[in-house]
């Protein structure tokens, strides 16, 4: 057979399968979309502009105090994962020398160990050793140990590339080594930093497991919406589930225009 | 030379101190735990090996956890088989719109198993759209797809399919692809080149993705309550149901236990199949 | 050279990393206006002397002085110095512009003050057209200019530079050899230039300081470095040259070849004992060749090859031994030619003689 050819085959086939995937992933997000803004939830066909089920959602206190706790639970988790992710980077990129490899390891390890079972295990730690119910602090640590693996590798991927003599240079500049952060090292690497604290809120937002187990009567969102799922999905569900959809469409969109914005500049 | 040395421990040692804290030491008090007894929602503080007793007698805890066992290897496999293509796909033929391609593919991960879980349920269950459809065209609807483990299977492959093509997707990003061109000098057909270099030099990234899939899905609590059905109870389900309305700490303690050590040895057991050397991988020193 | 008149004083300076001693005990003292060259093989510890200049890193023993003040403990951004790496290092998300003025920001310059101080650097360096450009849309060479724009801008008490032009290709590296050495003499302070290629440090210094190994093995004017190396590694890695063994013969005046069939009469200015060992050191252009039907004497040897390297031949000659020497004249117009048998010698007063294992002695 002519290799062009075959070529072209193996490419067609591939992106026909590329779009089955994601109608197969989008098409739920799609559907509860349409469900979210239909009279008709369950087969919303053809699709209708009714926001009732967004007006009642943002009416209900509970939602209300759930978003704000999960608010401030995915805001903390994301700056404190962060911080402790782009130390473990730049420990092992830098000063870990031939135990590099041991600390990455032990950095990704939390990837590998299941989210209920750190929710669980945190939860056993507290209850034996000072009586804790679980709160809102316990539940950020928890979050974070989960996250920072993540914020770890993306960070790291991130500043794999980085020639660390850049700070070097910047110092013989005359920079102090906390400018020379600011002026060198945040402009070339702040990608990596932010889908790092994107990441980590997002998780952190969404992720059930953990606040579980840690929060006790603390609502939050995802919590909020597995209660109600016991009970019945509610077109008020769909609504929120296409909130956070868009939300994040956004944020990762936002993000995307900015470091094209930026490589234009350049 | 002194405050030098410290900044260079604390950097390390902060991260390493957390994880000890708040990632090792919770690991430790649920081992502890597991060796201990609940009485009426109280913990005893006795030493036993009664949970560990339990779980290996008791006829449903081995079902639980053989069913999660297969679902997960299940699952796992079929992901990695699903993946492949589209990650190389996205980086062959992507060009410019790699990024696009790959954040598209990383969205619907983002917004979280619940959401996702409900979502899911508008398309598969009773009154979902596929069989909302079938009914409106005047067919039967699917029982399969409603609260089996065929829809717990549809279910995970719907939750982890990001997770795995972006992990494959990062493996072959840096895989430098004219080491299969250099193959095709040497005579290599397609297939030889994917067999004896594509593969091989990916195989690190594509084990990482494989454990990201299966280490959910074997400890996977949501899923079967929500989609499995009477017949579909798995072993993180049951595990959370210990800790849940049966008040079982010590033995939930224990199912915990053992479900970590068995991934830690599934990641063992799979990365000592592999010389690292051999899947190209270089330590993580610039070259 | 007084204490009192040198400008930086390095004073008896080693680092080391646990037992392996990168730097050894290291003086140097650099007079204002000087351009010293620091010339040593790859891993000798050149890098490491410069980041002990720029602080960038402490020394394990000795102090570092700079104008008569000590400045050993003093951070490198409280330095007041000016430094050009081997790869550029410029910043990749500022144009030329803000590279060239962020040395003067660092400071806090006056507006009025960073724009005139970026015009005039960008003036001698003729990067005045590309000032609003982004790095990574320079040449090499440009690139080059800019890293060392950003050196000079500021008035440094010094500049380090630190094999600027070793990712730059042979022609542009010559170019701005000349250019470099007349920035110093236009600036009128001292730059501290390291590189591992001798030729580099020839042509651009005023003295070399030769490393070794972590030591200091020989500094001096480069003329003398060159004609008059005190060390064999010094003779051996200042030019190129050949290098053959030798004993001194029971009258103590005269040396033989240990390979060869050739005698030559030590210079009186070289004291050995008869029966000693020596290593004989001879510069590639200071071979002599004659004819064999001449009959004289010399090393009885084959033409393997002739290069013609611009207005010099190079002859690759064989001896009867089997040894392969180089020997470079000033181009003729009636080369030897090929498969010629030839006799090679040399001025006893042009080679260098050392005692067998003076290198290791020294260790
Ligand atoms: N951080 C370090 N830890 C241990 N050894 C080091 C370190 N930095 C440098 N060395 C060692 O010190 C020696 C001198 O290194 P240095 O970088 O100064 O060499 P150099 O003369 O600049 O060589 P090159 O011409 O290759 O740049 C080398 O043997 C090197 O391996
Ligand atoms: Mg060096």
């Amino acid at each position: 057979m002519n290799p062009n050819f075959t070529d072209s085959l193996i490419k067609w086939t591939l992106a026909v399968f590329l779009v089955v995937v994601f109608a197969f992933l989008y098409m739920p997000i799609v559907h509860i979309l349409f469900a979210s803004l239909s009279t008709r939830p369950n087969f919303p066909y053809p699709p209708e502009f009714n926001v009732a089920s967004y007006i009642r959602l943002s009416t209900n206190t509970v939602y209300q105090s759930a978003f704000l706790n999960s608010l401030l639970l995915a805001s903390c988790t994301a700056v404190l994962s962060t911080v402790l992710g782009f130390l473990a980077t730049v420990g092992v990129l830098r000063f870990a020398g031939k135990r590099a490899l041991i600390y990455a390891i032990f950095f990704a390890a939390p990837l590998f160990v299941a989210e209920i079972l750190l929710g669980i295990s945190s939860m056993a730690l507290y209850y034996m050793l000072f009586e804790l119910q679980g709160n809102m602090l316990t539940a950020i640590i928890a979050n974070a140990v989960h996250c920072f693996s993540f914020c770890f590798l993306i960070m790291a991927a991130m500043l794999y590339k980085y020639d660390w003599r850049m700070n070097e240079a910047a110092i013989v500049c005359g920079a102090s080594p906390l400018r020379s952060f600011f002026e060198v090292m945040l402009p070339i690497t702040w990608p990596g930093i932010m889908g790092s604290l994107i990441t980590a809120f997002v998780l952190s937002l969404n992720g059930l497991d953990v606040s579980f187990y840690l929060l006790g009567a603390t609502p939050t969102m995802p919590s909020v919406a597995w209660g109600a799922l016991r009970y019945g999905v509610k077109p008020e569900l769909y609504a929120l589930s296409s909130l956070i959809n868009i939300v994040v469409f956004a944020m990762i969109i936002a993000l995307l225009v900015a470091i094209r914005l930026k490589r234009k500049a350049a | 030379m002194q405050d030098a040395n410290l900044q260079r421990r604390l950097i390390l040692d902060i991260p390493t101190g957390f994880l000890l804290l708040f990632f090792v030491m919770p690991l430790a008090a649920l081992v502890t735990l597991s060796f201990w007894q609940t009485e009426n929602y109280k913990i005893v503080h006795e030493w036993t090996l009664m949970n560990y007793g339990t779980l290996a007698t008791e006829r449903a805890y081995i079902t639980f956890f053989l069913r999660s066992l297969v679902m997960a290897i299940g699952v796992s496999v079929t992901l990695v088989a699903l993946s492949w293509p589209i990650a190389y796909f996205i980086v062959r033929y992507g060009g410019r719109y790699r990024i696009i391609f790959s954040l598209l593919l990383v969205i619907p991960f983002l917004s979280g198993e619940v959401l996702r879980l409900i979502a899911l349920q508008g398309m598969l269950g009773p009154a979902g759209l596929v069989n909302g459809a079938l009914i409106r065209m005047g067919a039967a609807p699917l029982r399969m797809i409603m609260y089996s483990n065929a829809a717990s299977f549809i279910a995970f492959i719907y939750l982890y399919l990001p997770l795995v093509v972006t992990t494959i997707y990062l493996s072959l990003i840096n895989f430098d692809f004219r080491l299969a061109h250099a193959a095709s000098a040497c005579g290599a057909n397609r297939f030889r080149i994917f067999t004896e270099v594509v593969w091989p030099l990916n195989l690190s990234g594509t084990i990482v993705g494989f454990m990201l899939a299966f280490i959910p899905t074997l400890s996977a609590s949501l899923v079967p309550r929500f989609l499995g059905g009477p017949n579909g109870t798995l072993y993180g389900m049951s595990m959370a149901q210990q800790f849940g309305e049966s008040g079982t700490w010590a033995l939930g303690a224990a199912m915990g236990v053992v479900l970590f050590l068995f991934s830690a040895i599934a990641l063992a057991i799979l990365s000592y199949g592999v010389d690292l050397r051999r899947t190209g991988f270089t330590g993580l020193g610039r070259q | 050279m007084s204490n009192t008149s040198s400008y930086i004083r390095i004073d008896k300076v080693s680092r080391r990393y646990g037992a392996f001693k990168a730097l050894d005990d290291v003086s140097l003292d650099i007079s204002k206006e000087e351009f010293i060259a620091i010339l040593g093989p790859s891993g000798s510890g050149k890098s490491t002397l410069l980041r002990l200049i720029a602080g960038l890193d402490r020394p394990t023993e000795g102090r570092i002085h700079f104008e008569g003040k000590d400045v050993t403990e003093l951070a490198p951004h409280k330095r007041g110095i000016g430094m050009v790496f081997q790869e550029f290092l410029l910043f990749p998300h500022r144009t030329v512009r803000e590279n060239l003025a962020f040395p003067l920001r660092m400071r806090n310059e006056a507006k009025a003050e960073i724009e005139e101080r970026v015009e005039w650097v960008a003036g001698i360096l003729s990067l005045s057209t590309m000032l609003d450009r982004y790095p990574s849309q320079l040449s090499g060479g440009q690139q080059q200019r800019v890293a060392l724009g950003r050196g000079l801008v500021a008035r440094p008490t010094l500049l380090l530079l630190d094999e600027p032009l070793a990712n730059l290709d042979r022609e542009l590296r010559q170019e701005m050899e000349i250019e470099i050495r007349r920035y110093q003499k236009q600036l009128g302070i001292p730059f501290i230039y390291v590189t591992h290629n001798q030729e580099e440090a020839l042509s651009m210094s005023d003295r070399i300081a030769v490393i070794n190994n972590g030591r200091l093995e020989a500094l001096g004017e480069r003329q003398a470095i060159y004609d008059h190396p005190q060390t064999p590694f010094v003779a051996r890695f200042v030019g190129k040259s050949s290098k053959f063994q030798g004993v001194v013969q029971p009258d103590g005046a005269t040396v033989r070849l240990a390979r060869h069939d050739y005698e030559f009469a030590l210079p009186p200015d070289k004291k050995f004992n008869p029966g000693d060992a020596v290593e004989i050191f001879v510069k590639n252009e200071r071979f002599d060749i004659s004819s064999k039907q001449d009959g004289g004497v010399g090393i009885p040897s084959t033409v393997v090859d002739v290069v013609l390297r611009g207005p010099f031949l190079e002859y690759v000659l064989e001896t009867d031994r089997g040894d392969t020497v180089i020997a470079v004249k000033p181009k003729r117009n009636d080369p030897i030619p090929i498969r010629e048998r030839v006799l090679l010698s040399w001025n006893p007063a042009d080679c260098h003689i050392f005692k067998d294992g003076a290198d290791d002695a020294r260790r």
